[in-house]
């Protein structure tokens, strides 16, 4: 089936149309984007739960775009912190927060994020005291045994650590 | 190095091909590959490229990151950010160009030859750069298998070329298998019902039709920050 010359040049006009205007809505997002940038989105933001206490942080990294497997990665890692932490999840001494690192470019700086992932800090206020970044979330991802220990693991460190300091 | 590395970094390869978040990108290139019906080595040169362009541009960002000339942070974030931006408006333009709606005028010819006609010609050449700019267009997953585990097994392992060429190569294997299968499936149609020139045609518009609607997706995903579920 061919297309009439008059119905190419309009497909032709249309496509060249959403083609620039699509550079110049990505243009201006940017430059909006870096006007806007604060300072202060490097701190812990603890949505309302103040505390003079050290408290773990686990920190969802994720990029704008959130695939299948980023998504399941984040859910997994969540439902894992739940279950296994619940005291301390119901107490609040575990905080959880995703943060869009494409957004946040101060704190995807702090952790160094390279792609989507787990970091698990301690935290005082807004002010993250320390961090330790989780990158093999991806590689552990077929393994699930492999993958809950791993965050675990990490998760009981951070928690023995805040817990040795509060006494 | 060990097997176990060696074969991790080639699953990881492709582990990141078989994941359905470069799935558009996949499409596009099999497409396009698989589009020359016609001969076999226009195929296999094509595929061929394809997969020098990935394993090239792994190859170098592994080098420049072990070295620590780039940091894999700034890097990454760099990449994903912008890449998979300018992708999908460049993919509208490739598209309109394999469907001849662009590079045919005057206005637009280079060296006294249409684009859309150095590409008819010249069409496997362009599979290497095509290779080079699907490996840099990384999303979630494959920013994931090559910044967070491909790399830190490279540098464990002292392999800075090595490991990162044979991730690449395993990134292209599966688009490649895709790109043969459907080109040979598509010729024995042809052949069985007597009509190749036909079934070429529609194989040459569907490639351009392609690169269009996964142009639409990058851009509507990555510039309006659509949310495709």
């Amino acid at each position: 089936m061919q297309l009439s010359e008059k119905n190419k040049r309009l497909i032709t006009n249309l496509l060249l149309a959403f083609v620039l205007i699509s550079i110049g809505f990505a243009l201006g997002k940017h430059s909006v984007a870096s006007k806007n940038l604060d300072g202060n989105m490097v701190a812990a933001s603890n949505g309302g739960a103040i505390s003079s206490d050290r408290l773990v942080k686990i920190f969802y990294m994720h990029a704008t775009f959130r695939c299948v497997t980023c998504n399941s990665i984040e859910s997994r890692a969540k439902q894992l912190v739940e279950r296994d932490f619940a005291d301390a999840w119901a107490s609040k001494k575990i905080l959880w927060e995703a943060v869009n690192f494409q957004i946040n470019e101060a704190l995807a700086k702090k952790f160094d994020v390279a792609a989507s992932c787990v970091v698990v800090t301690i935290v005082q206020g807004d002010e993250i005291l320390e961090f330790n970044r989780l990158d093999d979330v991806w590689p552990l991802l077929e393994k699930p045994a492999e993958f809950d220990a791993y965050v675990s693991d990490a998760v009981r460190k951070a928690l023995a650590k805040i817990n040795g300091d509060n006494k | 190095m060990t097997w176990v590395s060696i074969t991790t970094a080639a699953w990881l390869g492709i582990l990141t091909a078989i994941s359905p978040c470069p799935l558009a990108s996949n499409v596009a290139a099999i497409s396009f590959i698989g589009r020359q019906l016609h001969s076999k080595t226009a195929i296999l040169f094509s595929g061929l490229l394809y997969t020098a362009g990935r394993t090239m541009t792994y190859l170098a960002l592994g080098a420049l990151l072990s070295s620590g000339v780039l940091a894999s942070g700034e890097l990454s974030r760099f990449l994903q950010k912008y890449l998979n931006e300018i992708l999908g408006p460049l993919l509208i333009l490739l598209g309109m160009i394999l469907l001849g709606l662009i590079g045919t005028g005057l206005s637009i010819q280079m060296a006294g030859e249409g684009i859309q006609q150095k590409a008819a010609k010249h069409g496997a050449l362009y599979a290497f750069p095509l290779g080079v700019l699907f490996a840099l267009s990384f999303c979630p997953v494959s920013a994931g298998l090559f910044f967070g585990a491909l790399i830190p097994l490279a540098v464990s392992n002292n392999s800075s070329l090595f490991l990162p060429a044979l991730y690449g190569i395993g990134t292209a294997i599966p688009v490649v298998v895709f790109a043969f299968l459907i080109a040979f499936s598509s010729k024995w149609l042809g052949k069985a019902f007597n009509s190749l020139n036909q079934i070429e045609f529609y194989v040459r518009t569907a490639t351009g039709t392609i690169f269009i609607v996964v142009g639409f997706y990058y851009s509507l995903i990555h510039i309006y920050g659509i949310k495709p579920y």
